[in-house]
C-alpha cells in the first residue's frame, strides 16, 4: 500500500554559512514558520523538480522535502526538528546567546 | 616537535590557495555542488545539520601552545567560541562559514597546521600514544614513525582514492594507549630477540558497522622496511578490496574474506617485488628523529616534597593527582591529563578561553607541548612534579580540573544527532545525563575505572564497541533507541563488546546504566574493576538484572 502523503516543506542548507533554510515559495528563510507547506503529492513533486534548478544551487546545498505537522509547523522527524531549531538540544555553554543570558 | 621544512610550508600554503580558488568558483557557480563536494571534503569541510563543520588534522595529536592559541582565535573569530576535540585526536569546528574557510586555512598554515586528508577515502591523520616521548615504558618515540607515515601518506598518488577511508595508529608500549587493534593498520614498536627495534604490524581492525579486532600481519618488521611494507599492504587492499559497496569496502572486510594467511602472503609477494631504498628511509628516519630529541628537562629529584604536601592539604588536588597524573620517564616529571569531561559538559568541547589557558599552561609548565587523546582529553606531557599544584590551580580557574580520567564520567561521545548529518540518535545529552547521575566523587571512586563510550549511529565515531559499556543510538520508527554492549576494550586486551539485548529509550538509558553499575558493585570481588568482573561473570548476570523488571 502506498504511504499516505504528509504535508511537507522544502529545506536545504545555505551555501554561504550552512544555515538551515526553508523555502517560502519565493525565497529561502531561516524561519520554518514562514515555509511554504505543500499539501499534495503533485505539489510536492513540482517542488522537488524546482529544487534541482540551477538558481537554487547558487544559493543553497542539497534541497529535500521534510514532512511537517501542519498545526504546530514542526517537522515530524526528530532530526528535522533539531535542524529547525538551529541549535543542539542541550544547553551548550558556548552558545553566544546563552552566554549572554547567563 | 616536528617543524615544517620549506617543502611542507609551501605545500600547505599552496593547498590553502587552491581551496580559496575552489570556494570562489563554487560561489560564482563555476563549480556545481557535485563537483565541489569532494574538493571540500578533501580539505576537511563537511556540511552538517546546522552548519559546515571543519575538521583539522593534528598529526598524532601533538601541538605547541602557539597552535592551541591559534585554535582559540579561530574558535572566537570564525566559530561560536569553542571547538570539539575528537576520537581521532583532532579538533572540529562546528559553525564555520564557507566564505571564511579559506581564511581559516591561511591562519592554520601560519602555525604549521591544516585540514588536509581529514576526510575522504584516503589515509587519514595518523594517531599515536598521547604519552609519546614521556612514557617510561616506551621502546622509542612513536611520533617519529607517525611523522614518517604522515609525510609518506600526504598526497600519495596511489592512495588518494581508496575504496574507503584508511586509519593508521602507532604505539611503542606494551600498554596500548592508541587503540591500535581497532585500526585499519595498527603498528606497535617492539624489539626482536637481538634487541633491535622494529614493528609488529596489525591489519584489518576497525569499528563501524562491522567491528573487528586487527590481526597480526607481521610479527617483526625491520624499521627501514616500514614504508615499502605499508605500500604493499595498501596496494593489496586497493587492488582486491571491494568498491561496489561502501559498507564492505574497508580493508577489514578483505582481510576477513581472504583470511589473514592469504592476505599476508599477497602482501609479502607484493613487498618482495617493490624497489626498496632502506638506506634512504633510514636516513629520513634519523632526520625526522632529530625533531623529537628529548626536550631540555631540568634535573630534579624523583619525589617532590611540595607535591606530597599539597596532596595532604588539598583533597581536590589529591583526587586529581590520583586520577589524572601518570608517571614520566624523567625523574621529577609527570604526565598530566586535562579532562574535557566536566560534569554536565559536552565531552571533548573546549571554549576559546579554555584553549588559551591550556596553551599558556603548556608553555609555562609542559615544555610547550600538548597532546589530544583519542579519549577526547588533552595531555600535558612534561610537567615538573613541583609545578603540578600550580598547574592544577590554573586549570581549576577555567573548570579544567575534573579528576575523572578513566572514570565513569570520562565518557567518550560523538557529536550525535545534535550536530551530525549521519547520526540517528543523540549522544551528548545521554553522556551528560549519565555524568550527572554519577557526579558524586565518592561514587565515582567506589565504581573505579570504567569507560562508557557512546555513538549516535552505526558508524561508531564514539567507539561504543570498545567501551566497557558501549551505547549505540539508533532510530526505531522515529524514536531514539539505545543498544547497550558490555565488555568492550580498546587496549592491548582489546575486545568488541557484546550486545546485552533489546534497546532502551532516551528516557530509560541512564537508568539502564545505573542498573548495570549496581550489578557490577553487587557481583565484584575485592579489587576488581568493572571489566574484570564482567570477564569473570559474563553477560548473563548483567542481562538478568537489566531486564528483570521487563
Amino acid at each position: 500500500m502506498a504511504k499516505k502523503f504528509t504535508p511537507s516543506v522544502l529545506t536545504a542548507n545555505h551555501l554561504l554559512d550552512g544555515d538551515t533554510v526553508w523555502w517560502t515559495g519565493a525565497s529561502w528563510t531561516r524561519d520554518i514558520g514562514k515555509a511554504e507547506i505543500v499539501s499534495s503529492p503533485e505539489a510536492a513533486a513540482v517542488l522537488e523538480l524546482l529544487s534541482g534548478d540551477a538558481t537554487f544551487e547558487a544559493e543553497v546545498v542539497g534541497p529535500y522535502l521534510v514532512e511537517i505537522d501542519v498545526a504546530s509547523r514542526e517537522p515530524v522527524v526528530r532530526r528535522e526538528a533539531i535542524r529547525a531549531n538551529r541549535v543542539p538540544t542541550f544547553a551548550y555553554i558556548a552558545d553566544p546567546e546563552q552566554r549572554q543570558a547567563a | 616537535m616536528y617543524r615544517y621544512d620549506e617543502f611542507d610550508a609551501a605545500f600547505v600554503r599552496e593547498r590553502s590557495a587552491q581551496f580559496r580558488d575552489q570556494v570562489q568558483r563554487r560561489l560564482t557557480g563555476a563549480l556545481t555542488e557535485e563537483e565541489f563536494r569532494p574538493l571540500r571534503l578533501m580539505n576537511g569541510l563537511y556540511l552538517q545539520l546546522h552548519a559546515y563543520m571543519l575538521r583539522l588534522a593534528i598529526p598524532y595529536g601533538a601541538m605547541r601552545g602557539e597552535q592551541m592559541r591559534h585554535l582559540a582565535m579561530i574558535a572566537e573569530r570564525y566559530d561560536r567560541g569553542y571547538g570539539h576535540f575528537t576520537t581521532r585526536q583532532n579538533i572540529q569546528f562546528n559553525w564555520p562559514k564557507l566564505k571564511d574557510v579559506p581564511d581559516i586555512l591561511d591562519h592554520l598554515a601560519d602555525v604549521e597546521m591544516h585540514a588536509i586528508q581529514s576526510s575522504g577515502n584516503c589515509i587519514r591523520n595518523t594517531t599515536s600514544d598521547p604519552y609519546a616521548g614521556a612514557a617510561p615504558d616506551e621502546i622509542e618515540d612513536p611520533r617519529i614513525t607517525g611523522e614518517m607515515i604522515r609525510q609518506w601518506s600526504s598526497l600519495h598518488p596511489e592512495f588518494m582514492f581508496l575504496g574507503r577511508k584508511f586509519k593508521i595508529a602507532v604505539s611503542a608500549t606494551e600498554e596500548d594507549r592508541a587503540a591500535i587493534k581497532v585500526h585499519d593498520i595498527g603498528i606497535q614498536i617492539v624489539r626482536n630477540e637481538a634487541g633491535e627495534a622494529g614493528y609488529k604490524v596489525l591489519v584489518g581492525g576497525g569499528l563501524g558497522r562491522t567491528p573487528m579486532i586487527g590481526k597480526v600481519l607481521r610479527e617483526f618488521l625491520p624499521k627501514a622496511d616500514l614504508l615499502p611494507y605499508l605500500e604493499a599492504t595498501l596496494r593489496v587492499y586497493n587492488l582486491f578490496g571491494r568498491r561496489d559497496n561502501k559498507y564492505k569496502a574497508r580493508i577489514k572486510i578483505l582481510v576477513h574474506k581472504l583470511g589473514i594467511e592469504e592476505y599476508a602472503a599477497r602482501v609479502e609477494e607484493e613487498f618482495a617485488s617493490l624497489d626498496k631504498s632502506p638506506e634512504l628511509d633510514a636516513d629520513e628516519y634519523r632526520r625526522i628523529a632529530a625533531y623529537f630529541a628529548l626536550p631540555a628537562f631540568k634535573a630534579a629529584a624523583e619525589e617532590s616534597v611540595l607535591l606530597e604536601r599539597m596532596q595532604r592539604e588539598d583533597a581536590g588536588f589529591a583526587a586529581w593527582v590520583k586520577r589524572n597524573v601518570h608517571p614520566h620517564r624523567q625523574p621529577g616529571y609527570a604526565i598530566a591529563t586535562i579532562s574535557l569531561k566536566p560534569i554536565g559538559g559536552a565531552p571533548g568541547d573546549a571554549t576559546a578561553e579554555q584553549m588559551r589557558l591550556m596553551a599558556a599552561v603548556a608553555e609555562a609548565h609542559s615544555l610547550d607541548e600538548l597532546r589530544v587523546t583519542h579519549e577526547q582529553n588533552i595531555v600535558l606531557p612534561h610537567v615538573r612534579k613541583d609545578e603540578l599544584y600550580l598547574v592544577w590551580s590554573k586549570l581549576k580557574s577555567q573548570g579544567l580540573d575534573a579528576p575523572n580520567k578513566g572514570m565513569v564520567t570520562d565518557i567518550i561521545a560523538c557529536p550525535g544527532l545534535d550536530y551530525c548529518n549521519l547520526a540517528t540518535a543523540r549522544s551528548i545529552p545521554v553522556a551528560q545525563n549519565i555524568a550527572e547521575t554519577f557526579a558524586d566523587p565518592a561514587m565515582q571512586e567506589k565504581i573505579g575505572p570504567l569507560s562508557i563510550k557512546i555513538s549516535g549511529c552505526i558508524n561508531a565515531c564514539g567507539h561504543h564497541h570498545i567501551g566497557h559499556i558501549g551505547i549505540l543510538g539508533l532510530d526505531k520508527a522515529g524514536v531514539e533507541s539505545y543498544q547497550i554492549t558490555l565488555g568492550g576494550e580498546s587496549t592491548e586486551t582489546a575486545a568488541i563488546g557484546e550486545r546485552v539485548g533489546p534497546g532502551f529509550s532516551y528516557g530509560e538509558v541512564t537508568g539502564a546504566i545505573e542498573t548495570l553499575i549496581e550489578t557490577y558493585l553487587d557481583q565484584r570481588e575485592t579489587g576488581e574493576t568493572f571489566l574484570q568482573t564482567y570477564r569473570r561473570v559474563g553477560l548473563t548476570a548483567f542481562k538478568e538484572t537489566l531486564y528483570a523488571a521487563a
